[in-house]
């Protein structure tokens, strides 16, 4: 797909936009409104799966393509992009088969095989997995949820585009600051030491709350 | 022959690297090592001084990258210890004065001649750190057990790693047993925690008054078997020559564990 592209197509499942954003969103942003305008409002209140050939997309850029949909009156529910992130069903295994639209109990994720320092951030659409620990100084940005496979000492925004369901899950978490969508959480002003197990943070009643990790159950 | 390019660096200013840089130097060529000191804090400088060398100084790095004189010409041979060397920066110049690439060139031709060239890097991450670097083949962070230096630190850590220099030595200056013991200042684990594995522990340097004394003397702390940090100093070097040295026990210089041994309750 071209570079700067785009194309909406009907699915059983709903509206698909399959687009190749490219560097320039500004231009892309014009073209989705001149898009979405020849259509006179025909997808007016349907949701839409985003699929993006695009290797990553920064959160700004999402946020300005969320925003533009919904101007239009169409809601987004998903959103997939290409290359080195998978597709990880819920079943926990990775599956590397391209593009497929993901349901909302899915999630395309990017995995960052080292510790993240002062001064290093990490900005992606999807879900971003750390094997390594996030230090003070350091932020991820996530469109989905954040996995830190270490101590997140640093930031952590999680649903960066407006998912409350987003969750924040390390093996120890003890961050400077905690996004999750518009909520925002900061550490106690008292030192705190590491926690001693994994643990997990979410919205909960409009506000950030932060329990213990345990897996769930297994559905078999 | 073909040495070392060292760089030490730290981010943050006024951490201890000319100190270290100065110290593990005179160290290193009293073990035996042909040892050149670089000083490229330029518009700074002072290597010269603490190395008690400053009245000798014909021509700096700026006058070598600028093709004014041999580098042979400008090293300045230190008056007590044999095979060290310092190569002074300018002071009247900044730096903007000197290019990475001529400081890659510079730290190729000085490791033909000499086991060990120490760079002395200035702070902060701006391009005087890019020049320091530039030339390395390894390098020492020295941080202090603060967190904002710490922070640097970790910064560091990772632009190095962009420099492709992946597993940098850590020495700790300045530690204080009282303070981290009542819990007012990092401990050596709180610091090695946050900076991972990849990161080796070097050494680690008491908070020393003789460092004070021996900087406005123009001698290097390692040359006093007297003074602590100076043993600190002399262990970093055994290890860096592939030795196992253990830790110091910082704790056994304190009074209270003097005391104890004076009146029978400790060995
Ligand atoms: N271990 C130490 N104990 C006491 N004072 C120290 C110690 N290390 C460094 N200093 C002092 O701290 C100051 C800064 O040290 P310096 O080596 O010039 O730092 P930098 O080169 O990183 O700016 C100097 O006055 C020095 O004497
Ligand atoms: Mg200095």
């Amino acid at each position: 797909m071209e570079v700067g592209s785009m194309e909406f197509r009907g699915t059983k499942s709903g509206l698909l936009l399959r687009a190749h954003v490219g560097s320039d969103i500004r231009g892309f942003i014009d073209r989705l409104k001149q898009r979405l305008s020849k259509s006179r409002g025909f997808f007016s209140g349907s949701s839409v799966k985003a699929q993006f050939e695009d290797k990553e997309i920064p959160v700004e850029s999402v946020r300005l393509i969320v925003e533009t949909l919904r101007e239009c009156g169409l809601e987004l529910s998903s959103i997939a992009t290409s290359a080195r992130p998978r597709r990880v069903s819920r079943s926990g295994i990775a599956e590397e088969d391209g593009l497929p639209a993901v349901g909302p109990d899915e999630c395309v994720s990017v995995l960052v095989k080292r510790t993240l320092r002062s001064g290093q951030r990490v900005d992606f659409g999807g879900s971003v997995v750390v094997l390594g620990d996030v230090n003070p100084g350091a932020e991820v940005i996530a469109g989905g949820d954040v996995v830190v496979m270490g101590s997140l000492r640093g930031m952590a925004h999680a649903g960066a585009y407006g998912d409350t369901g987003a969750v924040v899950v390390a093996f120890r978490l003890n961050p400077t600051q905690l996004r999750i969508a518009n909520r925002i959480s900061r550490s106690p002003d008292t030192v705190r030491t590491d926690p001693s197990h994994p643990e997990i943070a979410r919205i909960s009643e409009d506000a950030i709350v932060i329990e213990a990790f345990s897996v769930p159950a297994s559905g078999r | 022959m073909s040495g070392q390019v060292v760089v030490v660096t730290s981010g943050k200013g006024g951490v201890g690297k000319t100190t270290v840089v100065a110290n593990i130097g005179t160290g290193l060529a009293l073990s035996g090592q042909k040892v050149v000191l670089v000083d490229a804090d330029i518009g700074l400088r002072n290597l010269d001084v603490v190395m008690g060398l400053e009245n000798r100084i014909l021509y700096d790095i700026v006058d070598v990258v600028e093709g004014r004189t041999e580098v042979r010409k400008a090293l300045i041979r230190d008056k007590r210890v044999e095979g060290l060397s310092l190569l002074p920066a300018s002071q009247t110049r900044d730096k903007t004065a000197v290019t990475e690439e001529q400081m890659k060139c510079l730290c190729d031709s000085l490791k033909e001649e000499f086991d060990y060239v120490l760079i002395d890097c200035p702070a902060g991450i701006e391009q005087g750190f890019q020049n320091a670097v530039a030339g390395a083949d390894g390098a020492i962070i020295v941080s202090i057990p603060e967190v904002s230096a710490l922070r640097d630190a970790d910064k560091v850590v990772g632009l190095l790693e962009g420099a492709g220099l992946t597993d940098p030595y850590l020495v700790v200056n300045r530690i204080r047993m009282d303070m981290v013991r009542r819990g007012d200042m990092l401990d050596v684990s709180d610091m090695t925690d946050i900076l991972g594995r990849q990161v080796r522990l070097l050494g680690i340097v008491p908070d020393d008054q003789s460092i004070i004394v021996s900087t406005n003397r123009g001698e290097p702390a390692v040359l006093d078997p007297k003074s602590r940090a100076g043993q600190a100093f002399r262990n970093i070097v055994r290890r860096l020559l592939g030795e196992e040295v253990e830790f110091m026990d910082l704790n056994e210089g304190g009074l209270v564990a003097r005391l104890m041994k004076l009146v029978g309750l400790a060995k």
